[in-house]
């Protein structure tokens, strides 16, 4: 008979550190999640796969409606992973747990193929210009949010550009662009062939289907007026 | 030195398969000793393209896991005594494929023949993965039509970052090879012309190989049309592109653009 020893199984914990989303809700609760509701009309399931942490020193409310506040935010597909600075009273199984000592950080890249841009605009303290001197593929996500990006270079359809500042594209484009996420104002998008899938500034954008024809295959640079994005054509 | 060449495309049904058979032949005529690789296991292909189908006893995944040595598995063409054959499993799927299992099978073929020349499956999942991972040079097979060109660049993007050549900072050496290309269609409009297609995907360009009737008979017969009819259009073409990936300098012939009276005659008749 053979007897059967299993190893002695080691448990390897490991840290992480995230980069988590704060939300700040403010009084009266259902004002603010209106104001949140306009904001996911333009860019819904936004928060779905990401970590969010309720800031919750300033508000002054109940243990039924804070249960209510997490309920009616994860209808809305956040699901809060902690908070910060809660009254004592407002801490309770089911609900999220208590965190302390994070910090503030500026926005760094995310891994590569995923694109998210920026949820609350972050003053960024030094901005750097990404060039890239070859065409970008398609399927191909470039994610810059400390600053412009410059393509010397085609990007094909099926690839994107995030960028945290302006983006420049010196030659055909045919991909997505996403200008601005770092919140700046300002942010522009230049290209020199346009035939662009999508062109979008900050929270505002266009989709190819909504282009004017006109500007088809043209040098273009477009930019944030207000809360519309302007197209102009160049030369 | 030995070369690793993937025949690759993303796109299904662009011609991978007979291109790797074609051009294998062509180059094992001129006396060089080639190996061709079928990496699309479950839907192996190579071995009917080649007229091998009868022999197949031992396939890569049988190597790769150790079942089988590479001597047992290798078939040799009964026509070009310099062309061997690494068939697909046909029973198994591409899970069974191993990093280290394929890269052992590739170092070994590297040290017996000039050229590994490896089909790769469509896609981009594990299959394309693996056989385009430990290649030195690429050919990347595309139609003249758009959503041939988009799955192009694709593989383009990835074998600039999925490979052993990538990550060890080299730039892998990526030629075109324009199938199917119909000269009438892209006079019309219908496709899309060398020139866009080598705007959008800005690689060079190894070959042109016109749409033709003789592929599809050379294939039914289980030769490679460089094998079969080495004289017809399309068969020249491949064997100019086997000459130019062989480092001779081949001048490129647009197919359907010599200007020949009874063509125009006859062409104009037939439509």
């Amino acid at each position: 008979m053979t007897a059967h020893v299993s190893p002695i199984q080691t448990m390897s914990f490991r840290a992480r550190s995230l980069l988590a989303f704060v939300l700040e809700p403010t009084l009266p609760v259902s004002e603010w999640l209106g104001a949140l509701d306009a904001w996911l009309a333009r860019s819904p399931a936004f928060f779905a796969s990401k970590p969010v942490i309720l800031e919750l020193a300033g508000l002054d409310i109940g243990f039924e409606e804070y249960r209510d506040l997490v309920s009616d935010l994860a209808r809305r597909q956040i699901r809060v992973m902690a908070v910060e600075n809660p009254s004592p009273t407002l801490v309770g199984p089911g609900l999220p747990p208590v965190v302390t000592g994070g910090r503030a950080v500026n926005i760094l890249p995310a891994p590569e193929g995923e694109t998210t841009p920026v949820a609350e605009p972050k003053k960024l303290d030094k901005t750097t210009t990404l060039i890239i001197d070859a065409n970008v593929r398609s399927g191909q996500s470039i994610l810059h949010p400390e600053g412009d990006v410059t393509i010397v270079g085609r990007v094909a359809s099926g690839a994107e550009i995030v960028a945290g500042g302006s983006v420049h594209v010196y030659g055909a484009l045919q991909g997505r662009v996403i200008a601005g996420v770092s919140g700046l104002p300002g942010a522009r998008i230049f290209c020199r062939e346009a035939r662009a899938e999508l062109l979008c500034i900050g929270g505002a954008y266009v989709s190819a289907e909504d282009m004017d024809p006109k500007i088809d295959g043209r040098s273009l640079e477009a930019r944030l007026v207000g809360e519309r994005l302007e197209i102009r054509i160049l030369n | 030195m030995s070369k690793v060449i993937v025949v690759t495309s993303g796109k299904g049904g662009v011609g991978k398969t007979t291109s790797t058979a074609s051009i294998g032949a062509a180059l094992a005529q001129t006396g060089k000793r080639v190996c061709v690789v079928d990496f699309d296991v479950g839907l192996r292909n190579l071995d009917l393209v080649l007229g091998a189908e009868r022999r197949v006893v031992y396939d890569l995944i049988n190597v790769a896991q150790g079942d089988a040595k590479l001597k047992q598995a290798l078939i040799r063409d009964k026509r070009i005594d310099t062309l061997y054959l690494l068939a697909a499993s046909q029973t198994r799927d591409k899970d069974a494929l191993t990093d280290e299992g394929v890269e052992r099978v590739i170092n070994e073929l590297r040290s017996s023949f000039d050229y590994v020349i490896c089909d790769s499956p469509a896609g981009i999942e594990r299959g394309a993965l693996l056989a385009m991972r430990f290649a030195d040079q690429a050919v990347v097979v595309t139609n003249p039509e758009v959503s041939s060109v988009r799955d192009s660049d694709r593989i383009i993007g990835l074998l600039d970052s999925k490979t052993r050549c990538a990550e060890r900072g080299d730039r892998m050496d990526k030629q075109l090879l324009l199938t199917r290309f119909d000269q009438a269609r892209c006079s019309r409009g219908e496709m899309l012309s060398v020139a866009d297609v080598l705007d959008i995907l800005s690689i060079p360009l190894l070959g042109i190989i016109p749409e033709s009737a003789d592929i599809l008979r050379a294939s039914n017969l289980g030769a490679p049309i460089t094998m079969n009819n080495a004289s017809s259009i399309a068969g020249r073409a491949y064997g100019d592109a086997a000459r130019r990936l062989a480092g001779e300098t081949v001048p490129m012939l647009v197919p359907g653009t010599k200007k020949n009276l009874l063509n125009r005659v006859f062409g104009r008749r037939a439509a």
